[in-house]
């Protein structure tokens, strides 16, 4: 369970755990996509600085960030190799049998790679700092005007809140059918493929009738407390927009406006 | 003393040809601590669930408090009356202790200030304060359990089902739950409706409803209940061992009748050495 960063919260008081879910939202979207704009080495050095002072500020040990990477870690190699291997730009630095290196394939390989790495940093750090329920909250806020056109916000927010807050029991689940089905000979971890896709079901079956099971059970007590899907419902977590929302929100307007333009 | 739930001839199958209740008749008082006995399959939780309206009888009425259940009484009906169902997890809806207390609060439409309030005041009943903003996975069975109950009490509804509530917990769990709801029936202000097949969680109640096979074959008070040892093990209930021990004692004629707890056992045997 430990080892699962993505999706979880850690409590903390920091100021930027204060700040506005909304604003969250909006400036980290508005970091990515600055991230992914940019191609100077100049500008990518002040996005990291600028998560690495976030970083801090939320006093979160960097192991965690290390371990929300760990998911991603052949993605981010792949992505350096082909960039390494196949962009054939710039001059030669190396070559070795049908192995050439040119610069701007390697500098591309680390920006990209950087790129990557900051992307997914900052999505943990938002997801580790803002309660889920906080996190609906907001989602459902900023996609309001799409309910004016039919789109069900409210029913989506509440569908992705109970699907956050069931993670970590199917994650239970899972161990615990994994062990049940090793007490009885079935290992998943070992095999061949043609096995392991054999014992997968062993896993995959109860798991599905378990969770059907489940969701039976939720309907009916959500139908009993007198959810009815669709109809208006308050809500008990109130979001608070202050100044330093602001003031985060309009420093990443400008990091993204820095973006276009450079 | 008013009639707070009253079920008439009613039957229920899941398909036509076996029906699960048959011509099943029931009142219940307000004020009321009912215990449902049965073993597995004997068609409590249908019970629960039709009385919930979660389902509708093929034939039969449902009133409660005095009003029709109908599609259309639903959702007055569901203000007065709250379960509380067997697996801890799978009627937490909410991401966070606070969350879940305020869900019905929610649909209900309360404003933000009376639901924060209800929910301290709730989450303080069942002893649950320090945990407002703790997540499910962080919690025992028993204490989402008295979450659960938080829940139904929050809504102000004044019948209360617990359908096997208990049957997922272990023993410290389980014995927290039940004197919370020992502290609800000393209230006497909700009509408690206790589904269990432990028969020692049925001593305090009221009233004790054995069912088998979707027939009620045995009604009374505890003790009177309690006599039946020989019926009760024939629809394979466990017996607590102060039924078990005095009823042996009263077969050899050395008590007259059955007791219910390990107390009055003692009391018995200590009576009986000493005029011996
Ligand atoms: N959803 C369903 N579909 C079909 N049959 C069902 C369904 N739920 C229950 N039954 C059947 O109805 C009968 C009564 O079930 P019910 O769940 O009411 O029993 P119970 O007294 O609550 O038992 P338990 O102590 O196991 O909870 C059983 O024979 C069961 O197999
Ligand atoms: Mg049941």
């Amino acid at each position: 369970m430990n080892s699962i960063v993505i999706g979880r919260y850690l409590p903390g008081h920091s100021l930027w755990h204060k700040l506005d879910a909304r604003s969250k939202i909006l400036s980290t979207s508005l970091f990515v996509f600055s991230c992914f704009m940019i191609n100077s080495w100049i500008f990518m050095a002040i996005l990291v600085l600028l998560e690495y002072l976030v970083i801090l500020l939320t006093k979160i040990p960097i192991g965690y960030f290390v371990k929300s990477l760990k998911p991603i870690f052949f993605f981010i190699l792949l992505t350096f190799f082909l960039q390494v291997l196949f962009n054939h730009q710039g001059e030669i630095l190396f070559s070795l049998g049908p192995i050439q290196i040119y610069d701007e394939g390697l500098s591309l390989g680390f920006f990209m790679s950087v790129r990557l790495i900051i992307v997914v940093v900052i999505s943990t750090l938002l997801t580790l700092t803002t309660r889920p329920s906080d996190l609906t909250l907001a989602l459902e806020s900023l996609f309001k005007p799409l309910g004016k056109i039919g789109f069900p916000v409210a029913e989506i927010a509440l569908m992705i809140s109970i699907a956050l807050r069931f993670i970590p029991t199917l994650f239970e689940e899972t161990q615990k059918i994994l062990k049940a089905q090793a007490s009885r000979g079935v290992d998943i971890s070992e095999g061949k493929f043609k096995e392991k896709v054999v014992q997968l079901t062993s896993l995959l079956v109860p798991l599905f009738i378990l969770s059907f099971k489940r969701a039976d059970e939720l309907a009916n007590a959500m139908e009993v407390r007198g959810y009815v899907p669709g109809r208006l419902r308050t809500s008990i977590n109130q979001l608070s927009w202050r100044i330093s929302d602001t003031v985060l929100l309009l420093i990443c307007i400008g990091l993204f406006i820095g973006a276009i333009i450079f | 003393m008013r009639k707070m739930i009253e079920l008439k001839n009613i039957t229920f199958g899941y398909d036509a040809d076996s029906p699960v209740l048959k011509n099943y008749s029931l009142t219940i008082n307000s004020g009321e601590f009912i215990t449902i006995l049965g073993h597995n399959g004997s068609g409590k939780s249908t019970l629960s669930k039709l009385l919930v309206g979660l389902m509708e009888p093929q034939q039969g009425e449902i009133i409660i408090d005095g009003e029709l259940l109908s599609e259309d009484t639903i959702p007055t009906i569901r203000q007065k009356i709250g379960i509380v169902f067997q697996n801890p997890d799978n009627q937490f809806v909410g991401s966070t202790v606070r969350d879940d207390i305020a869900f019905g609060l929610e649909n209900k439409c309360v404003s933000y200030d009376v639901m924060n309030e209800l929910v301290e005041r709730y989450a303080q009943k069942v002893g649950m304060e320090k945990f407002l903003d703790s997540e499910p996975h962080y919690l025992s069975g028993g204490e989402k359990q008295r979450v659960a109950i938080a829940g139904v009490l929050a809504l102000g509804a004044n019948i209360i089902i617990l359908d096997e509530a208990t049957a997922m917990l272990d023993p410290r769990g389980r014995e927290n739950v039940m004197n919370l709801i020992h502290e609800l029936v000393e209230d006497r202000d909700k009509t408690i409706i206790m589904i269990t097949h432990h028969l020692d969680e049925a001593v305090k109640s009221d009233r004790i409803i054995v069912m088998n096979e979707g027939e009620i074959i045995l009604e009374g008070v505890p003790k009177e209940v309690f006599q039946e040892k020989e019926l009760l093990e024939s629809v394979k209930l466990d017996v607590p061992f102060a039924v078990k021990a005095s009823y042996e004692l009263k077969q050899r004629g050395l008590l007259k009748e059955v007791v219910t707890n390990d107390e009055e056992l003692m009391d018995e045997l200590c009576k009986l050495h000493s005029n011996r």
